[in-house]
């Protein structure tokens, strides 16, 4: 079993990328459960998404420090126990870090991961004016992922995909990045090849 | 009320008050908070509980009051309006959006618009904040109206108990409202793209909300309020930005509470490590600095030890999924290096709604 969390701004584009990816996952084959925020950025419908295979488990972040983490932890454990999936995606709220998902996870008390995997998605249209604002957020989004995704390159202009590239590159050297579009199926299908099975050994 | 009551009311409010002042009473004192936890251990539907004040105070005082020895509650009711209020935003109630016993959700959509800044300088906050309520909020007004005139009832009934009223109103600063209010996502871009504007729309309400805070410390006699911090939180933001559009507005908040007698309580959820040091700015031994977990509270300690007390912060998580064992040894290490002066134990942020009773029970037992 599998696990990629993602983290990124509100209105990054992490539940179509995360959508998009799922569904490519499970038409490979993969049992793929995805944890999202009920009160997430694009609506989900979760029938459809049934339909295509993919589990969609909502949680409640009502207060993102109270009961967030618990939740996660919560729904994981009975997904794991109840569902069996190859691959859990994670998308954390729009203001949660990778290290405030790893600290929520430190309480997981299901089976051990095969691999995990950080993924920060970065949207380059709007990155100037939230790294000027949100300086700490953003940083912290990034620095320690496994891997980054510069999104919305089909709406994005060259410069802004540079400086996004740019941005990633400093606050996080060792990371891998990726540039690519949610509607672009062959991206997609690298991405998928590429994360499935490809984290970290826990 | 008897004279028995009211000895150990005078003694519990005592020990608050000198863990407020820097003092080391004769324990540390335990005021904690929690509210959707009461409704299910006491079996009531979490959507009567959040929607009709009467019953929220009374499953509030009959799950606390059978849990051990409290100083005091940080609030005396609960009504799920209140987040709209200072959030500007719509809400997911249970029993009419959500299943009975789920918990409420702020609806984090962008109802306010840009031009509403200048409706604000335009009309005066108070009045555009009623207009805002009546057309893009309605019933909440009704609702909070509704909240408010229990309050008294609640107090004299938590005090029956022995139990101190200690912070059961909640201000914020104008930024909390409009990040409500436009959905953070576009707030913060507000920030970049108009930052004059959201300053001048930021300072006509500024003295709106003072004065309605100075009016209700007088009308209800309170002895603090929480002024709360959510989004405006450090690791969210710039420094540049922090230092302009957030920390300005706490001061005066925080004047004006003091000024009118009550204890500031600054319920500042998520991480403020960076800024720390600037609390040190407001009135020594007059405010609590009350943390969820997040904030390193050692370090808090360390920076605002001599000058502010310090509440807080059992983690939520750990409430929740944690053992008895876990919860009295993070408390006894709290009491120890954060106390016991100027130190009151509390969870952090809120009680969570499935938080173990056991749990809840050894944080407040951790005390004697």
């Amino acid at each position: 079993m599998d696990l990629l969390s993602f983290s990124g701004f509100l209105g990054s584009g992490k539940t179509t990328l995360i959508l998009a990816l799922a569904k490519e996952l499970a038409a490979r084959g993969h049992r793929t459960a995805f944890i999202v925020n009920e009160v997430g950025e694009v609506g989900v419908d979760q029938r459809i998404l049934r339909d295509d295979g993919l589990e969609v488990y909502e949680i409640t972040s009502g207060c993102i420090c109270c009961q967030m983490g618990v939740d996660l932890v919560k729904t994981m454990e009975a997904l794991v126990r109840e569902e069996r999936p190859q691959n859990i995606i994670i998308e954390a709220s729009g203001v949660a870090t990778p290290d405030g998902i790893a600290d929520s996870l430190s309480y997981y008390g299901g089976p051990p991961f095969a691999s995990t995997r950080s993924i920060g998605v970065l949207d380059p249209t709007r990155l100037e004016a939230l790294i000027e604002v949100m300086t700490p957020l953003i940083e912290s989004q990034i620095a320690g992922v496994d891997e980054i995704i510069v999104t919305k390159t089909d709406l994005a202009t060259g410069a802004e995909v540079a400086q996004a590239r740019s941005v990633a590159e400093r606050l996080n050297p060792k990371a891998a990045l990726r540039t690519l579009s949610a509607t672009d199926p062959v991206a997609l299908a690298d991405l998928a090849r590429s994360l499935a099975g490809s984290g970290r050994t826990s | 009320m008897d004279a028995a009551t009211q000895r150990l009311l005078e003694e519990k409010e005592r020990r608050i008050r000198d863990a407020v002042a820097l003092k080391t009473p004769d324990r540390v004192p335990i005021v904690p908070l929690g509210d959707a936890f009461t409704a299910r251990q006491a079996g009531v539907k979490v959507s009567d509980f959040c929607t009709d004040p009467q019953i929220a105070y009374r499953t509030m005082i009959e799950v606390f009051s059978g849990l051990g020895e409290l100083d005091g509650i940080q609030h005396a009711n609960y009504n799920v309006h209140l987040l709209s209020t200072i959030w500007l935003s719509r809400l997911k109630i249970p029993g009419r959006d959500l299943g009975e016993n789920d918990a409420w959700q702020v609806e984090e959509i962008e109802l306010m618009t840009p031009e509403d800044y200048d409706a604000i300088l335009d009309e005066g906050f108070g009045p555009w904040l009623e207009r805002y309520f009546a057309e893009r909020l309605p019933g909440t007004a009704e609702a909070f109206a509704a909240f408010v005139a229990t309050l008294p009832d609640a107090f004299a009934a938590w005090r029956e108990k022995g139990i101190v009223v200690f912070s059961p109103v909640l201000a914020t600063v104008p930024y909390e409202y409009f990040c409500g209010g436009r959905s953070m996502q576009q707030f913060m871009l507000d920030m970049h793209r108009r930052p004059d504007k959201v300053q001048a729309a930021m300072d006509a309400a500024l003295p709106f909300l003072k004065e309605q805070m100075r009016q209700v410390i007088r009308g209800l006699s309170l002895m603090g309020l929480w002024i709360g911090g959510w989004r405006t939180a450090s690791e969210f933001l710039s420094p540049r930005l922090w230092e302009r559009f957030v920390f300005p507005y706490y001061k005066e908040l925080v004047d004006v509470a003091i000024e009118e007698g009550a204890i500031p309580v600054l319920h500042f959820d998520a991480d403020w490590t960076r800024d720390l040091e600037r609390l040190l700015e407001l009135p020594k031994g007059k405010c609590v600095l009350s943390l969820d977990g997040k904030t390193d509270i050692f370090k808090a300690k360390e920076i605002l030890g001599d000058h502010m007390c310090i509440m807080g912060d059992v983690p939520p998580r750990m409430l929740s999924l944690g053992t008895p064992a876990e919860v009295t040894a993070y408390c006894k290490r709290l009491i120890n290096e954060v106390g016991p002066g100027g130190f009151i134990l509390a969870q952090g942020c809120c009680i969570p709604p499935d938080a173990k009773y056991e749990n809840v029970k050894a944080m407040i037992d951790s005390v004697q």
